[in-house]
């Protein structure tokens, strides 16, 4: 069964690949906002919803689809573990 | 002449649907008499005069087009912001043009207050004073009329010396490039278009909004783009013709849009950056859209359309579009024939005489009334052109420019900066990232959360670099320039 810390670690994982960020192996451990690492705009945040959606076949509601819930990690993580559970 | 165009189409047609935005349909009527108010308003409560600037802060919504043609109206310039400009870019604008009023909404205005360059008047679309000014049984404004050389639309646009340039549009240049685009796309009475296009973008607000709205259409507004929203509008609305960006097609690719959500589509159309003949197949076989790529700059609107049923080759944009020239130019700037590549050189009623307040710069690209956009290219027998590279080295986000130059000389206000280049990294969906290399000075430290805090504070969010590399040294040609580490040959800008 998945933890947050290992649905956080996907996503870290997810992000750099996804936003083609090419963060190092320190900063992406540490790594809890994506709006603190590099420039996050509204093409940023719908090619990161995607890559989350597929990932863990999610599907968020419209009001969800901020920057500021999306860049927050572990909040998102924490999100995901308490909608997909096992799943993911 | 845009207003008074638009009041003939509605005078024809009162009662067509003229615009859907979410829950609110207006008829043709409707919009008229709402423009007229927005008018009243501007006069009455913001002071505008004819030949005043407004700045126009705001995502699309039908408060936007009642506005733009409210101010067509009196004779006032519309200037478009985008919504992601902060502190520097703001104060940039401020200082350039004297804005007499902002249209925007109480969350967007916060970044002009923060600038510190709120103009003499702010209109909230959110203000319930101002819904009840558009909603409440007030006479509308008549429109008095502008001559064709009057300046109509002020659009912004990044080059590469390291500042935005501002363009400015008559009102003659704006309907030749709407009545040109609408006439290429064959625009109908009646037909539903979909404008998910921002309409501070120079094809959102020509392309898709003047284009439906001067032809009689139906503009099916969409405040942002998401997939989901736009399949369920294009299903919803039964909409004919699609205007969006590589970016828009390809998000839906990823999403789980299905075909038969796009039974009603006709024509559909992509512009602001290349799109690669692997997402038109796409497109066209999960889909069934068979995307025509469009081709234009800020300068010059929309100059050429990919002809309907020709096949997928990369960089085609198809013939110009009537009363459109494209030359094709050696380094000396004598016209080659077709199949030879050169530089594009753009000419037609819908070019601009130049830059705002930039001699130099319009002696180099504005020559004999042709604009050089800095794309590479090469026509074929038939006339039509196909673009093979740039010749400027400008960052294509998404359909937006960035100039490496601008995010270069605001990276290099940090301390701890000794030397860095910014250029454009391939990257699919968009395009291209913004890239930065940046060479740390002896002894300091510097975090990559530095950098992008620091530039928040300045750039837009677009602007802001996604990759961050941190490097020893920047290396420099044998003519004191720094070569981009491009990691492709740079795309055409396809701005528009």
């Amino acid at each position: 069964m998945s933890t947050p810390d290992h649905v956080l670690h996907r996503l870290r994982l997810l992000a750099d690949s996804s936003l083609n960020l090419n963060l190092t192996a320190g900063e992406l451990a540490s790594l809890t906002r994506l709006d603190e690492v590099a420039g996050f705009d509204s093409l940023s945040v719908l090619q990161f919803l995607a890559a989350v959606e597929r990932e863990f076949g999610l599907t968020f509601e419209r009001a969800q689809l901020r920057a500021a819930f999306l860049a927050d990690l572990p909040g998102l993580a924490a999100y995901i573990e308490a909608h997909c559970g096992k799943a993911c | 002449m845009l207003k008074e165009l638009f009041d003939s189409v509605a005078s024809r047609q009162p009662e067509a649907l003229a615009l859907i935005d979410g829950p609110v349909r207006l008829s043709y009527a409707d919009l008229l008499v709402r423009s007229g108010r927005f008018a009243r308003y501007l006069v009455e409560q913001a002071g505008v005069r004819r030949g005043d600037y407004i700045a126009v802060c705001l995502p699309n919504c039908w408060e936007y087009v009642a506005g733009f043609f409210a101010a067509a109206g009196i004779g006032a310039v519309w200037v478009p912001i985008h919504p992601q400009w902060r502190n520097r870019e703001l104060a940039w604008l401020a200082g350039r043009l004297p804005l007499r009023a902002l249209i925007t909404n109480s969350l967007l205005e916060q970044a002009w207050s923060e600038a510190a360059v709120l103009p003499p008047a702010v209109v909230r679309i959110d203000d319930p004073a101002f819904q009840n000014a558009l909603l409440a049984p007030a006479a509308p404004l008549a429109a008095s009329p502008s001559a064709p050389d009057e300046l109509a639309v002020c659009l912004t646009t990044s080059g590469t010396t390291g500042r935005p340039r501002v363009v400015l549009r008559t009102h003659a240049i704006v309907l030749s490039s709407a009545l040109n685009i609408s006439a290429a796309l064959g625009v109908q009475p009646g037909d539903r278009v979909l404008s998910a296009v921002p309409f501070h973008h120079g094809g959102g607000l020509v392309g898709c909004m003047l284009v439906s709205l001067l032809s009689g259409a139906t503009a099916v507004v969409l405040p942002a783009f998401h997939p989901a929203a736009a399949e369920a509008a294009v299903a919803e609305e039964r909409i004919q013709i699609m205007m969006g960006s590589p970016f828009m097609y390809s998000m839906l690719l990823e999403s789980n849009a299905t075909r038969a959500s796009f039974a009603s589509v006709q024509s559909t159309y992509s512009f602001g950056a290349p799109m690669a003949p692997e997402t038109m197949r796409r497109l066209d076989e999960r889909l069934g859209l068979r995307v025509r790529q469009a081709y234009g700059t800020t300068e010059t609107g929309i100059i050429s359309i990919q002809s309907s049923g020709t096949p997928f080759q990369p960089g085609l944009v198809g013939h110009p579009l009537a009363s459109t020239v494209v030359h094709i130019l050696d380094e000396s700037g004598h016209r080659l024939g077709p199949g030879c590549p050169g530089e594009v050189a753009v000419g037609g009623p819908g070019v601009v005489a130049g830059y705002f307040d930039e001699p130099e710069l319009n002696r180099e690209l504005f020559r004999d009334g042709f604009f050089r956009p800095g794309d590479l290219g090469w026509l074929d027998e038939s006339g039509a052109l196909i673009l093979c590279g740039r010749s400027k080295l400008v960052i294509n986000v998404g359909g937006v420019k960035v100039d490496p130059g601008e995010v270069e000389n605001v990276l290099l206000e940090l301390p701890a900066v000794r030397d860095c280049t910014v250029y454009g990294l391939s990257a699919a969906p968009q395009g291209e990232i913004v890239a930065a290399n940046i060479a740390v000075r002896p002894g300091c430290e510097l975090s990559r959360q530095a950098v992008v805090a620091h530039c928040r504070l300045r750039l837009a969010e677009f602007k802001i670099p996604r990759r961050i590399e941190f490097v020893d040294a920047i290396p420099v040609d044998i003519t004191g320039k720094k070569p981009k580490p491009w990691a492709a040959p740079p795309n055409p800008s396809h701005p528009a």
